[in-house]
């Protein structure tokens, strides 16, 4: 079931009545009930029809949906499982060994789910490459939606406990909502124990800031994905399909990818968060205005903030981070953002855009190292900024064009980089860029005073007809210009 | 070492993840601005009701009640703008003068629309004996039931539509689109903040798309317009739904069932016209996905309802030059053209099935 959907709605308004009929002391378990009601009717719907007729009942469809529920309780068993018994072994080797047995496990169903056909397909095609095999037909699993999201907040729970910083889950009740709550089970943020799992255990009452700042979340989320996402997506789509590229049309789709991306992810993100809040649980922001970072690793501090701090935390240290020496650590920042890239889905030319990410943080870090820390100046910082913008709009294009799989999609990369340097703007530059603009300005309106004052609630603390009538801007802004019958959220497919 | 230490400035700068929920918000509001919200939204709204309808709706709202009203006749076309070319006097002098025909055509509809239109005929007791349906080969890609739900659908029918199992979504949106001038209009406010196109208000004062029933003797004369001298027609601005592939949407085929299927219970015959394309169009789209699809899918209708009789499933085509105002509609000149063949098929029809 996707946010932007009229039945998603329809269901968060039956859960919102259900909650707040059902008080506090019931509330876990309407949500728990509630979020596996949602990822139960989302996978149903994200499964392909298999019958024609409304009329026939969709047994296919059933069998998929219950297929993803039973793997996502049985992910949620093995973590809650080995969580209890890290948490009760007195020795070190039985914590280390559960510890692992834990993590292997959901590493194992989601490299099975995710990355199986991807290896089957390449070696068939490497052993069809050198004479032994014929061609083989491609290998497709359905991905079940979420398992990214819900597998890496597992991982983390298990080395959480086994570390000592976060208390084991001993209610099975608490930890199924602590991994299934609904508006962050399929897209994120991926949430740690320590953050959500004391909001889940002592529910508090929904204050009217909780509605106030969580309406504001989720219309400005809506607007990011129906308005600014999915009209971008329309202006650039004409570009995509073409055979050849000009300067000009690099440019438009890097800038309006660049910004389609941002305002999907973090569209969904300000969603999720504002639909929690209306149940009294924050999520972690999960976007700080990164296209306002003066560096790639800065950027990835902004940028998807729960998957950077997973990386760094348990791959980037554990892989002895920067602590032994200049090499190492530049090795460790691809591999980090190697596995970053091959999270995002399996194919190579995620792996290109990981190791692109990994190259320009080592080239920073490198850089820094020479120069040493400075302090920026106001030029300094504004330089430092357009030139990280324009290194991320690069690294946006490469994704743009990645969703094709095979050698065309290489060619893709090649023939739009060498385009941008054949100076030639092709027809009609200005008037596509001015048509884009409108969708680029409304990001900076909404956006750019929220960033100065470092006040995330710039327009909501405001008085009452100030707030109304910025809920009834976004909400027309919503009406008018949102596109009906738009894409899913990019990120639905990792 | 605990492996979870940061190790270096560098990493201690990232965002740690807080170990205890969130503090309070000291913001602590009173949900006046979520009222004056709300309020805002009804005060605009029903500020709106005050504009103008749209051409579209005007006319098929006033087709509602036309329904109830006009003379019944032996022949009765139904289809969308397109089907609205046809001109019903001059087919009539092919078909002979006893054979009273009318046109029924709603603008922007699909058998959604018709299959309704045909219940409330019959149940004021105004079918017709032989129905000609010929709506654009392109329009069953979609079945606007927004359109149906928020312009033409009376409680009744939306009840019904919920009932026979259409997509929630869908049946929410056309029912939100009955209750907000905003929503109704929506496509339009669209393309005149995106686009400038200012069609939306010049349809507030444009004419109602008329009836033509050669019964009541509301009908265009049957003059010979004169043939255009040049194509209006601007191949860098075809419609986005004119290039796609011809695809059949569930609904269409749903309903066109029912549509036959409650023709047939009141013995009406079907005759099924298929309107020509643009020769450009043609070009564009190859005939794997436009002819092959059309064909096989009037093929299976054909198959499952006795009482419908295609006439000529291909999609054939007339040249761009003379014949359209636009990519989807005849102009006047290849209206009289059209007419006159389909006066001519309709006629050898009639000659093998004559009617009671």
């Amino acid at each position: 079931m996707l946010f932007n959907s009229l039945r998603f709605v329809v269901f968060l308004i039956v859960v919102l009545a259900a909650v707040r009929l059902g008080g506090l002391r019931r509330r876990n378990w309407l949500l728990l009930i509630a979020s596996f009601t949602f990822y139960g009717l989302g996978s149903w719907f994200y499964h392909p029809a298999t019958v024609t007729s409304i009329h026939e009942f969709d047994w296919g469809r059933l069998k998929g949906a219950l297929g993803f529920l039973a793997l996502l309780c049985f992910n949620c068993g093995v973590a809650y499982t080995c969580g209890l018994r890290i948490a009760d072994s007195q020795e070190a080797a039985h914590r280390q060994r559960w510890c692992t047995v834990g993590v292997c496990t959901s590493v194992a169903i989601l490299c099975f789910f995710k990355y199986w056909g991807f290896f089957l397909n390449n070696l068939y095609a490497a052993l069809h490459a050198v004479g032994l095999g014929g061609a083989h037909p491609l290998v497709t699993i359905i991905l079940p939606i979420g398992i990214s999201f819900y597998t890496f907040q597992a991982i983390a729970y298990m080395i959480d406990v086994y570390r000592g910083t976060t208390p084991v889950c001993r209610s099975l009740r608490d930890f199924l909502l602590f991994k299934g709550f609904f508006p962050q089970l399929v897209a994120g943020p991926i949430e740690r124990a320590n953050h959500l799992l004391p909001q889940i255990q002592n529910p508090r009452p929904i204050q009217n800031a909780d509605i106030l700042e969580g309406l504001y979340l989720v219309l400005w989320g809506f607007v990011k994905k129906c308005v600014i996402a999915d009209n971008l997506a329309l202006k650039i789509g004409r570009i995509y399909t073409q055979d050849a590229f000009t300067s000009g049309d690099v440019l438009l789709a890097a800038l309006g990818f660049t910004f389609q991306a941002y305002a999907d992810f973090s569209g969904y993100t300000d969603i999720a968060r504002g639909v929690a809040r209306w149940f009294g649980v924050h999520l972690m922001q999960n976007f700080n205005h990164p296209y306002y970072a003066t560096s790639p690793q800065d950027f990835w501090r902004r940028w998807h903030i729960s998957l950077g701090t997973w990386l760094r935390e348990y791959l980037y240290i554990p892989l002895g981070g920067n602590r032994k020496g200049a090499f190492r650590t530049w090795l460790n920042l691809v591999i980090t953002m190697l596995v970053g890239g091959l999270w995002h889905g399996p194919s190579w030319n995620y792996v290109i855009w990981g190791a692109y990410q990994g190259l320009i943080l080592s080239l920073h870090r490198a850089y820094v190292a020479w120069r040493g820390e400075r302090r920026h100046t106001h030029l300094s910082r504004t330089f430092a900024i357009a030139g990280n913008f324009l290194l991320t709009m690069y690294g946006m294009l490469i994704f743009w064009l990645i969703p094709h799989e095979d050698a065309s999609s290489w060619q893709r990369i090649s023939a739009a980089t060498s385009a941008i340097f054949s100076f030639d703007a092709g027809p009609e530059f200005l008037a596509r860029f001015v048509r884009m603009l409108p969708y680029i300005g409304l990001i900076l309106l909404m956006e750019t005073p929220v960033f100065l004052t470092k006040n995330q609630w710039f327009f909501v603390h405001r008085r009452p007809v100030v707030l109304a009538a910025v809920y009834l801007f976004l909400f027309y802004c919503l009406l008018v210009l949102g596109v009906t019958g738009g894409d899913q959220f990019i990120y639905f497919a990792f | 070492m605990n492996p979870a230490a940061p190790n270096s400035p560098g990493d201690a700068e990232l965002p740690a993840i807080k170990a205890a929920p969130p503090k309070q918000a000291e913001w602590s509001p009173r949900l006046t601005a979520l009222w004056l919200f709300i309020v805002g939204f009804l005060v605009i709204e029903s500020f709106l009701r005050f504009l103008p309808e749209g051409s579209m709706t005007r006319t098929l709202r006033h087709r509602s009640e036309e329904i109830l009203y006009l003379p019944p006749t032996r022949i009765q076309f139904m289809g969308d703008s397109a089907t609205n070319a046809l001109q019903v006097s001059l087919i009539e002098k092919f078909v002979g003068g006893n054979h009273q025909l009318s046109n029924y055509a709603l603008p922007g509809t699909t058998p959604l629309f018709c299959y309704f239109v045909l219940k409330r005929q019959i149940e004021a007791d105004r079918a017709p004996q032989v129905i000609v349906f010929a709506p654009h080969p392109f329009t069953w890609g979609d079945s606007f039931m927004d359109r149906f739900l928020g312009r033409f659908a009376n409680i009744g029918e939306s009840a019904r539509l919920l009932k026979d199992g259409v997509d929630l979504d869908d049946w929410i949106y056309g029912s939100l689109c009955r209750m907000s001038y905003t929503l109704r209009y929506r496509e339009e406010l669209y393309k005149m903040l995106t686009q400038g196109d200012m069609a939306f208000i010049h349809s507030w004062k444009q004419q109602i798309t008329p009836v033509q029933n050669t019964r009541a003797k509301i009908a265009d004369e049957e003059k010979q317009p004169e043939e255009p001298k040049q194509s209006l027609l601007n191949p860098n601005n075809i419609p986005p739904i004119l290039s796609r592939p011809v695809s059949i949407h569930p609904y269409n085929e749903i309903y066109l069932d029912k549509f036959c299927d409650l023709a047939a219970e009141h013995h009406i015959q079907i005759i099924w016209l298929t309107l020509p394309i643009p020769e450009s169009l043609a070009k564009r789209i190859p005939e794997s996905q436009r002819t092959a699809v059309y064909e096989q899918f009037v093929e299976r209708m054909r198959q499952r309802h006795p009482n419908l009789h295609p006439l000529e499933a291909k999609i054939h085509t007339l040249p761009d030059t003379h014949y359209r105002e636009d990519y989807w509609h005849l102009n006047s000149y290849g209206s009289w053209v059209f007419s006159q063949r389909a006066g001519e098929q309709l006629a050898a029809w009639l000659k093998e099935h004559p009617l009671n």
